[in-house]
């Protein structure tokens, strides 16, 4: 059964740069929930303090029943059995091999080598990597290849709760299409609640069941994808427009 | 600047010295207790110790095992010179290799060299994971990185560093002798039998205690600064020199007391 999220006035500052204000969101269970914002809007740390990974200074978020903000570690490894993370730099290990990589949740489970290096592999070919690259080590894979072993890592223990941090920047739009297509097959297959970041409106519209748009660290606008299309608030429209004109200013 | 404001700012300076210091220990301090914690609820350590242990242990023997030979052999050299006639260096030159050597040079040396060759590793790598978040991964994979990366090198560091400074021990006193016998001309029996005689248990037990110290400093200054590195590839930079400087610092300091209580 996948978990519901829910943020309440969510904050968080670094220094004397505010980052998240007041942020509020509800992310439907078995939903894939789109966030939409700008570059430097407060995307990656609105996910990481979901994940527990940044302690957002004040606020309400619910993983399922439970408190992000109060847990102890052993509910928080818990919580983390049950997600899978992609991030927006990869994060691979770069002391490991692309298939020790993949299966590290696996192998940290117990199971023998030779069978998760299998399923691994299996991982890999579905994010369009050949078997050849499972010996290889991270530092010798392309950017967007990195950017697909990490997706197969994410998912690899079929988690209830997938967070996608840009899973298409910096891919070719065909790959782009072969990783939304993915998306929504782990969508349908387990019905997992998928949160996905992303600047690429193609993809956006074509996974999103529900969409959300971060602007300045608040969500200004959320709700169906329909809405999004035909926004009549100007910095969703000029966001999804992808326009220079309009009340967001491009930070120069 | 007012009169008053230039009497005040060295004081302030060093107040704020004084402060920075404070909270650096008791950040070190904490991470510490957390180490501890962990260790006794010693579940999960994943095959990683063998692994940091074959690093600190094995592959930094030949540098630690090369400056205590060398070390003997200045040992001797040195004592050598203080003594007026060839008899009463005889006695005493190997008892001064093997004592130095046991409870201040062995440790101390074969600490410093650990220090700068796996410390500065070893804060490098956790750094550079720290910043392109392999740590924060880690933890999403539901794997806890204070016990599958700061805990085994900890121990690695805690267990490896008092056998080498076993075999430094060994091996500097064979540097003497071999000085001793083939340089200085003195006879090799009485070398061996000197330094023998000379050795009691509380030596051993001092320079074991030293390597163990040592040795969690050696790991925790690791790892503290590389897993709270942050900026890039510049505060990895300044993580490895932080590994480094303060475990060198803290050896010397550490040594003093340790030596001063055991005394
Ligand atoms: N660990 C950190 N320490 C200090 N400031 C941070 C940290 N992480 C992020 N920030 C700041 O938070 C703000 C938002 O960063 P974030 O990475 O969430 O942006 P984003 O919306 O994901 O942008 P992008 O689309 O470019 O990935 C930025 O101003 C950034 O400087
Ligand atoms: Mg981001």
């Amino acid at each position: 059964m996948p978990e519901s999220i829910t943020l309440k006035n969510v904050s968080k500052s670094f220094g004397s740069n505010q980052v998240l204000v007041n942020a509020s969101l509800d992310i439907p269970a078995g939903k894939t929930t789109v966030i939409l914002g700008g570059s430097g809007s407060g995307k990656s740390v609105l996910l990481k303090c979901i994940l527990g990974l940044i302690h957002a200074d004040s606020g309400l978020i619910k993983f399922g029943a439970e408190s992000v903000l109060d847990m102890d570690e052993p509910a928080r490894m818990a919580m983390m059995r049950k997600l899978g993370m992609l991030f927006q730099s990869g994060a691979l290990f770069d002391s490991m091999s692309v298939w020790e990589n993949v299966a590290f949740a696996l192998l940290e489970d117990g199971m023998k080598p030779t069978e998760a290096k299998e399923i691994a592999i299996t991982k890999l070919r579905q994010v369009g990597l050949r078997s050849a690259v499972a010996d290889l080590s991270p530092a010798e894979l392309s950017g967007g290849m990195k950017k697909r072993a990490a997706l197969a890592r994410a998912v690899c223990h079929e988690p209830s709760v997938i967070f996608y941090d840009e899973p298409t920047t910096g891919l070719d739009p065909i790959t782009s299409d072969v990783i939304n297509d993915l998306i929504i097959q782990l969508q349908d297959e387990y019905k997992a609640t998928s949160v996905v970041i992303t600047h690429d409106m193609h993809t956006a519209f074509k996974i999103a069941d529900k969409m959300a748009f971060l602007y300045k660290g608040s969500f200004l606008s959320d709700g169906d994808p329909k809405d999004f299309k035909d926004s009549k608030n100007p910095y969703v429209a000029q966001f999804v427009a992808g326009s220079a004109q309009g009340p967001i200013e491009a930070a120069v | 600047m007012s009169f008053s404001g230039a009497l005040l700012s060295p004081a302030s300076s060093l107040g704020r010295v004084v402060m920075t210091f404070v909270q650096e220990c008791g950040a070190i301090s904490l991470f510490f207790m957390t180490f501890i914690r962990h260790t006794l609820g010693f579940s999960s350590m994943h095959g990683q110790f063998a692994k940091q242990a074959e690093f600190v242990g094995w592959q930094s023997l030949p540098i630690v095992l090369l400056t205590a030979f060398f070390t003997g052999g200045v040992l001797a050299l040195q004592s050598y010179a203080g003594f007026d006639n060839a008899v009463l260096a005889g006695g005493q030159v190997p008892k001064v290799v093997a004592l130095s050597m046991l409870r201040e040079l062995g440790p101390v040396l074969g600490a410093l060299m650990v220090a700068s060759r796996v410390g500065s590793a070893m804060a490098a790598e956790l750094g550079t994971m720290r910043v392109t978040e392999q740590i924060d991964a880690l933890y999403t994979l539901a794997v806890n990185p204070f016990k599958y990366l700061v805990m085994p090198r900890i121990l690695a560091c805690m267990t490896m560093l008092p056998l080498l400074v076993i075999l430094a021990n060994l091996v500097g006193i064979v540097g003497g002798y071999l000085v001793s016998v083939h340089i200085l001309g003195l006879s090799g029996h009485m070398y061996t039998q000197n330094a023998y005689a000379a050795i009691g248990n509380e030596d051993v037990i001092l320079g074991l205690v030293k390597a163990v110290i040592f040795g969690a400093i050696i790991g925790l200054m690791a790892t503290f600064h590389g897993y709270k590195a942050g900026n890039g590839a510049a505060g990895v930079g300044m993580a490895t020199t932080r590994a480094v400087v303060y475990a060198a610092v803290a050896i010397l300091i550490s040594d003093y007391f340790i030596t001063a209580w055991f005394v």
